[in-house]
């Protein structure tokens, strides 16, 4: 086997390890999720609006408070 | 010797919106860090402060309307603030961060706090903001009224901190007793019986929410500890219905009935509300037609910027990454390491990479429409849809969310209390267009919709490619809500915060922040997808029979005979002959010009036959080939089919695997140096150049075909992450399944449509 063979065999083995073992990873919830979410989660929900259940608006609409 | 002893503690609680991070910010200065609690993805910052020589730790919780536990986030919150949350300690005193242009509503968390039984300081926000809206409210009558210190200050300018810090100094040292909002005594001899059944261990805080929040977290906690508690607590609640405080209406009357006597002769208003700037601007943006106009319009604006401001970059990254392969091959004799760094690695990474530019504009309008607060105006445009489709405004979060990326949108629905919404929000998410599809977008638009296109019809097709997910989630969501998830959906109020000038270090974190996760992203599962899309497109490596082949040199016009026994040498060889017969010709004129012309493109065929034969006999070529009866319909051909395949890991994996496939080295470099469309990129000029196997004279892409590839993936659920990620929140393989199924099923139908709908036009 020529050396550069030798490396290629080496390289495919290692990436192919790699994507098992994150996919197995993903699907146990153990591993990283996407990576596009960066900076994309809690602080994109708050910053695009925020939800007040309407219970606790309940008497101010009936009773006109504030 | 005794150990030093602990810090205290103090828990900054407030509204969303009420500038509770800038007090947080202002207070801790540089002393602060993120931190992440075990099962919950809830983020909350700790930071230090410092008054009269002592050190006081911050918890900055995540902002929240009621201490009613309904939400992970909420949990989170009531958890550290009973000191419940394992590793945290019990606070010594929480800061109430209330908003003084919106006091009544804003104290109803404060009349919560006061019942958890610590110290409870109010720092009173945004009085500048109450000010310009004619409202003066006397923070010294509230304090005396509230029975806690009320300390006036605003936090952005840092104006009153040192008297607010040197306040919640005080209050943590000295310990008084707690005024509370009074329920009617039915209520609070229900709360003593069912805490006397539950025992001691519980606080009472939580026996006061077990009866309120009906279907609540406590309600469910607790239920699995102590199984005849549902029975109990249900007839509870219908005995307070027979008092005539039935719950949870009672909760709201209470506290509203005290905060209006507490605030009484505290504020003083205006005869008639002025309008303000953010009232103004919302006439038009939250109007129906006005806002929609506006919301398309900088819809286009995004993604036409996408395209012009990023160019230079991604010419710039473009040719580095030529560079360096043209480096690598000459630096190292042909065979598979070589062709593996230049042609998997290279090829297949750097065509991603390029489109790092464009990524990070997307991010930095994202981040600055997040900021100014114009995205809970889009989201209350929507929310009109929304409804119609028996969803809450509450699922528009976690979609909006998704047009970064779809896992974290995912587990933003974790907000949805109702289980049926929850479930469909989650199942709908991964339609909306996530940063990842863009590489593919570009690529496509920019390699077809380009000459003979007017300027603005790649900015229109970009937005159409996610206003398809913008239409057919609500629409998918209806499907659903009226068939499998079939139920009713609650109401919800929406508060839209005031508007702001963006901030710099705000912007510049996140996209600095996407960045990194895309490079990282590129550097780790897109490296390891293009070495075995790489592999399995280069073996098996059967050599062919030795052939002797006529080269011509073509300065001297020598003829001689070479002998390849290997592969390699023999595309190496017509490799050079083609380069040598194409700097001829550039080099002559008139007919002989043509003569080297010619010579160049036969010599090239043959380079393409044994290539492609090559290919063809690969793992991924029979496999291709295999599945190529399945994908011509929609136009593709095996490589094309392959590709889609090859993205399951990751959407942008196509752009890599189809550089390897259609092996964008071999393209003239010259060419692309010289293509006037900058946008357009090497590898689009490569897909413009494919052809078919079975028919070499005709090319394999085309404005169908690639807006056929472009629904398939607008549509399609390949993305390994967004599927995992649905298992795990609906803790069943059912969901995925059904999510990949019916998306895939979607993307193929749609591609196959556009695909021959398009072609009678185009």
């Amino acid at each position: 086997m020529d050396w550069q063979l030798f490396f290629v065999t080496l390289i495919v083995t290692f990436a192919s390890a790699t994507l098992l073992r994150r996919t197995w990873r993903t699907w146990s919830g153990r591993g990283s999720a996407c990576g596009g979410c960066a900076g994309s989660s809690k602080r994109t929900a708050s910053a695009q609006g925020t939800f007040i259940p309407v219970e606790q608006l309940t008497l101010r609409r009936r009773g006109g408070a504030s | 010797m005794d150990p030093a002893p602990r810090p205290s503690v103090i828990a900054l609680l407030g509204n969303p919106n009420t500038g509770k991070t800038t007090l947080f910010n202002a207070l801790a200065g540089m002393r602060q860090r993120v931190g992440n609690y075990p099962g919950v993805t809830v983020e909350t910052k700790k930071g230090q402060m410092v008054q009269a020589g002592r050190t006081y730790d911050l918890i900055d919780l995540p902002g929240t309307y009621s201490l009613a536990p309904r939400s992970p986030d909420e949990m989170v919150a009531v958890d550290l603030i009973l000191g419940q949350q394992p590793g945290e300690p019990r606070p010594d005193a929480v800061l109430s961060i209330v908003d003084a242009s919106n006091l009544e509503r804003n104290l109803y968390l404060t009349t919560q706090a006061l019942e958890v039984g610590v110290p409870v300081v109010v720092a009173l926000n945004m009085v500048d903001v109450a000010e310009s809206q004619g409202l003066r409210v006397d923070a010294e009558r509230l304090s005396k009224q509230l029975g806690v210190p009320v300390v006036p200050i605003q936090a952005n300018k840092g104006k009153g901190l040192d008297r607010l810090k040197q306040v919640l100094a005080e209050a943590v040292a000295a310990s008084h007793s707690l005024t509370t909002a009074p329920f009617p005594e039915p209520f609070e001899r229900e709360v003593t019986h069912l805490h006397a059944h539950i025992g001691g261990g519980v606080a009472p805080f939580l026996v006061r929410r077990l009866l309120l929040d009906v279907g609540g977290y406590t309600e469910k906690s607790l239920a699995a500890f102590h199984h005849d508690l549902p029975d109990d607590v249900r007839s509870a609640r219908q005995r307070l219905i027979d008092a005539g405080c039935g719950v949870p209406a009672v909760e709201a009357r209470a506290r509203y009935g005290w905060i209006r006597q507490v605030t009484a002769g505290c504020v003083e208003r205006p005869k008639v509300r002025p309008v303000t700037w953010t009232d103004r601007i919302d006439r038009v943006l939250t109007h129906r037609v006005g806002g929609t106009l506006v919301f398309l319009a900088l819809m286009f604006v995004v993604f036409q910027s996408i395209f012009t401001l990023a160019r230079p970059l991604m010419k710039l990254l473009g040719a580095g990454k030529d560079l360096l392969a043209e480096g690598v091959r000459g630096l190292l004799p042909p065979g598979p390491f070589t062709s593996l760094l230049t042609d998997g690695v290279l090829e297949g990474v750097g065509s991603v990479i390029v489109f790092l530019p464009q990524i990070l504009i997307l991010f930095a309008f994202i981040a600055i429409l997040e900021d100014c607060g114009y995205m809970a105006r889009a989201a209350f445009l929507m929310d009109r849809l929304m409804s119609r489709c028996g969803l809450s405004g509450k699922s528009f979060i976690p979609m909006l969310s998704s047009v970064a990326c779809a896992v974290p949108g995912i587990m933003a629905a974790r907000v949805i209390e109702n289980r049926r919404d929850r479930l469909a929000t989650i199942l709908v998410s991964p339609l909306m267009s996530c940063s990842a599809r863009l590489p593919v977008y570009s690529l496509l638009i920019g390699a077809f919709l380009t000459d003979g296109y007017a300027w603005w019809v790649k900015g229109v097709t970009m937005f159409g490619m996610y206003a398809i997910g913008l239409v057919l989630a609500p629409l998918m969501a209806l499907l659903l809500k009226r068939t499998l998830l079939r139920g009713e959906t609650p109401v919800f109020v929406m508060e839209m915060p005031l508007y702001k000038w963006p901030s710099l270090r705000s912007i510049f974190g996140r996209v600095r922040e996407s960045a990194w996760a895309f490079l990282r992203r590129a550097g780790t599962i897109i490296l390891a997808v293009m070495v075995v899309v790489w592999a399995l497109l280069y073996f098996p490596r059967t050599e062919p029979e030795a052939q002797t082949l006529t080269l011509l040199d073509p300065e001297t016009g020598a003829v001689r005979e070479l002998r390849v026994e290997k592969f390699d040498d023999h595309v190496t060889a017509l490799d050079e002959q083609v380069d040598a017969l194409t700097r001829k010709a550039k080099a002559t004129e008139g007919d002989e010009k043509e003569r080297w012309e010619k010579l160049a493109e036969e010599t090239k065929a043959q380079l393409d036959e044994v290539n492609g034969e090559w290919k063809r006999q690969s793992v991924l070529g029979r496999m291709g080939r295999a599945i190529e009866p399945a994908v011509r319909p929609l136009g593709w051909d095996w490589k094309i089919g392959m590709a889609a395949i090859a993205s399951f890991p990751a959407r942008e994996v196509i752009v890599g695997t189809l550089g390897i496939i259609y092996n964008v080295g071999k393209v003239d470099a010259d060419e692309i140096r010289a293509a006037e469309n900058i946008g357009e990129t090497p590898l689009g000029k490569a897909l413009r150049k494919a052809s078919w196997d079975d028919d070499p004279k005709r090319r394999v892409f085309s404005v169908p075909v690639a807006l056929s590839l472009m629904v398939f993936f607008a549509l399609c659920c390949q993305c390994a992450s967004t599927l995992a990620v649905i298992r795990r929140e609906t803790n069943s393989w059912r969901w995925p399944a059904f999510t990949f199924a019916y998306m895939t099923g979607l993307a193929y139908v749609g591609a196959l449509v556009v695909y021959q709908v398009s072609r009678l036009f185009v």
